[in-house]
């Protein structure tokens, strides 16, 4: 007769089986290259903050015990233009993947989320669960700035090409 | 010896200045911030007016562009970032060894607190340090308008730009707080505050109605890493109040906002 496995570890440790912002944004990383046919690509860079400078950077939206900070940050860079890169967006967050501070640069203080998810986001631009950092990412990289920096980066590499030609 | 200038142009259409300074200092690098100049008028001008052919660095933050006596692949654009408008550009010498020249027009007390540019401060320096190690050496000035006093916390601390008021200090290279090496910059524009000196008192003059009032502060600066002090002769670190040919003030000796800009220039060299 079979006996049930006994499961010994706490309730509290449970790893939440949502993607992280890190791998959502290194997800869409690597399709922009494709898209621009190598000439501007994206990466994802990500740092790991020291404990003593919690306070200057998200004290107002984590949670006291957390003991360290996760920045990821996506660039768009030109391999053409001696690896030129521009910072687009980045998302911070404790040991805890959400929620998670985000930042569009070109434009930080635009509120572009949809409504259905604003009142949140507009109070501290936080996203609380995966799908609301899928759908700000996706705002994010459909705005104009975005596409403005692309094509203008794309413009440089091409008009570079041709004068070397 | 390479020679700097940097001016905030509030945006006015001052390229037939930027030239005359360009041509009576004998500037090889010109850095602007609130530029609204096309790049074409501007490099028609300064090789109109100097002589010489500049070129034009390519920027996707285009009111701080940078002009240089340089053949175009020796001025790179290495990085930027609009949030703390920082500019990362290599700067390749004759030699063949180059200079990380960060640029900045950082945020202003209109929109964000001084705590706040303390924070970003840290952003601003951290990405300046992450070049360098990339680089793999640290010969690198900033200039710019930081939009802070040499004295306000996000140039002074060590998670801001680390910046100090004597080469001695700076000369020790890092500092280490709590376990942490952070690496000095100097910062000689201590040295230009008040009237001691024959040139203004500062860059930028603010009368506001509130208790504590600087009237002049020093908000454009350059900031010389110690690796560059040998080489940064602050004898040709000057606030200019003339183009060499009309003067920069009022009549009350003051940044003539009429026929110049809110901001005054700044020009300095390096025997490099």
């Amino acid at each position: 007769m079979s006996q049930a496995t006994r499961d010994l570890w706490p309730d509290s440790i449970h790893v939440d089986a949502a993607a992280s912002p890190l791998v959502i944004l290194r997800e869409q990383a690597a399709l922009l290259g494709e898209r621009t046919k190598g000439l501007v690509r994206a990466e994802v860079e990500s740092t790991q903050h020291s404990p003593d400078k919690i306070d200057e950077y998200l004290g107002d939206i984590l949670p006291s015990e957390s003991q360290v900070v996760y920045s990821h940050t996506l660039y768009l860079v030109a391999p053409a233009l001696d690896n030129y890169r521009y910072t687009l967006l980045c998302a911070e967050h404790d040991v805890s993947p959400y929620p998670s501070r985000v930042r569009f640069y070109p434009n930080p203080e635009a509120i572009f989320v949809p409504r259905a998810l604003s009142p949140d986001v507009r109070a501290t631009m936080s996203v609380n669960n995966e799908a609301a950092f899928v759908q700000w990412l996706q705002c994010a990289l459909q705005r104009e700035e975005t596409i403005h920096i692309v094509y203008a980066l794309v413009s440089r590499v091409q008009q570079l090409g041709s004068s070397s030609a | 010896m390479l020679k700097f200038l940097f001016w905030n142009l509030n945006r006015k259409a001052l390229e037939d200045r930027v030239a005359t300074l360009a041509r009576n200092h004998d500037i090889d690098v010109v850095v602007l911030a609130e530029c609204a100049i096309p790049s074409d008028t501007l490099l028609e001008v300064l090789q109109r007016e100097t002589g010489q052919p500049f070129t034009y660095g390519f920027t996707l933050l285009e009111d701080m562009p940078v002009y240089a006596r340089f053949p175009e692949r020796s001025l790179r654009t290495l990085e930027e970032d609009p949030h703390t408008r920082l500019s990362l550009r290599q700067l390749i010498l004759a030699s063949g060894r180059d200079i990380l020249l960060a640029v900045t027009h950082f945020p202003s007390k209109l929109y964000w607190s001084n705590e706040s540019q303390s924070q970003e401060c840290t952003r601003l320096a951290e990405a300046v340090r992450r070049r360098e190690e990339r680089l793999g050496h640290t010969r690198t000035i900033l200039v710019g308008d930081l939009n802070m006093n040499p004295f306000e916390t996000g140039v002074v601390s060590c998670h801001g730009l680390h910046a100090t008021m004597a080469r001695q200090v700076a000369q020790r290279e890092t500092r280490t707080v709590r376990g942490k090496d952070y690496p000095f910059f100097y910062n000689p524009m201590w040295g230009y505050f008040g009237d001691a000196l024959d040139g203004p008192p500062g860059t930028y003059y603010d009368a506001r109605g509130e208790a504590v009032c600087y009237f002049w502060n020093v908000f454009d600066q350059v900031l010389v890493r110690p690796t560059l002090l040998k080489a940064f002769r602050t004898d040709t670190l000057k606030i200019l109040d003339s183009d060499g040919a009309t003067s920069l003030l009022t009549p009350r000796g003051l940044p003539d906002d009429s026929t110049a800009s809110d901001h005054l220039p700044i020009v300095f060299g390096l025997d490099v």
